[in-house]
């Protein structure tokens, strides 16, 4: 995340004067739409909705960008925009449950397993599928989080940020973001040990 | 072999589980090419288009609701001329022509349906000549 604070100062800049240019914009839309995709791709795991979403993450940062204090770095800003829109989306999601319960189609894609995630590689083709399963097993717990438990892991481990990090983007306390990750991490410990039990 | 996931194997399924996060995220330079390219077109669209079609509704009735108000309660409401002009075909219309329509009517075949209108108005007639008749009778004497 350091590279793209720092190589973005001079659009900050524009920011906090309220003047941001289409090439400004276009460049902060360069160097992070991978990111929050991939962050959006983390916390939804839904592609349609993280592409829908990254899209509006940049539109609200451009319709917003008055608002832009500065007194975070832009990253931590559009992460927290992406942050927010992608629990308005589950919040949405939720709500719409009951909908589909009472609908005739099933919906089956959440619980699909997709064991061909992991790479390739290693002699032991009994320890791949252990790995493959695992890795299986944390998305199915990072699923089942609460929404801040969830929020807290993936800018943790996919987004590799730091707690100081996480809890600029999120607001809150870095004890709050230590409590969060540790529940998160229990959660996904207990899964994988659960696992290798055959429970 | 006590804690079975220790912390190293902790860390090497959550270091497989980033791998695979990038391998989803992963995506062809079209797509962010086509990405931009969405949202550039979305930034240009006009704002009025932008606004919900339930505000216009909202705008629209806002205007509506004013205008109502506007007009004051003892103005008279503008109407149809076709409507205005009836009284006046009918102030037209005078009593004697009025009386040949209906004797008209009369004389064209009465349906069987007017039948009791019919004999009244030929008892009303025979009451007439007979009036008259009388009148006639003491004017002479």
């Amino acid at each position: 995340m350091a590279d793209s604070v720092l190589s973005l100062a001079a659009v900050e800049g524009n920011l906090t004067t309220t003047v941001l240019t289409a090439e400004d914009f276009d460049e902060l839309v360069r160097r992070n739409q991978k990111r929050i995709f991939r962050l959006l791709m983390a916390l939804l795991r839904d592609e349609d909705a993280a592409d829908t979403l990254t899209q509006e993450c940049f539109l609200r940062a451009y319709k917003k960008r008055s608002s832009f204090r500065g007194d975070s770095s832009v990253d931590t800003w559009i992460y927290r925009i992406a942050v927010n829109l992608a629990r308005d989306y589950q919040r949405s999601k939720r709500e719409g449950f009951w909908k589909k319960m009472f609908s005739a189609t099933p919906e089956t894609e959440d619980e699909m397993p997709l064991l061909d995630t992991v790479a390739d590689g290693g002699s032991n083709a009994e320890m791949q599928l252990l790995a493959r399963e695992e890795v299986e097993h944390v998305w199915y717990t990072v699923k089942r989080l609460s929404d801040n438990q969830r929020e807290v892991f993936v800018l943790r481990y996919a987004e590799d940020l730091t707690l100081d990090e996480i809890a600029q983007t999120l607001e809150m306390q870095v004890g709050t973001v230590k409590s969060h990750l540790n529940r998160a991490l229990t959660a996904v410990r207990k899964r994988l040990e659960d696992h290798r039990h055959g429970r | 072999m006590a804690d079975e996931f220790d912390d190293k194997n902790l860390k090497e399924t959550l270091n497989a589980w980033r791998e695979s996060v990038d391998r989803q995220a992963h995506r062809p330079d079209w797509f962010w090419a086509r990405q931009r390219t969405r949202m550039t077109s979305r930034m240009k669209q006009p704002k009025l288009l932008r606004v919900p079609t339930l505000a216009w509704a909202g705008i629209a009735a806002t205007v509506t609701i004013g205008v109502a108000l506007m007009v004051p309660a003892d103005t008279p409401l503008p109407s149809n001329p076709s409507v205005k002009s009836e009284p006046k075909i009918e102030a037209q219309v005078s009593d004697h022509e009025l009386m040949l329509q209906l004797e008209d009517t009369m004389n064209s075949g009465v349906p069987d349906a007017l039948q009791p209108a019919s004999a009244l108005a030929q008892e009303l007639d025979q009451a007439y000549s007979s009036k008259v008749t009388g009148k006639t009778k003491e004017s002479r004497q």
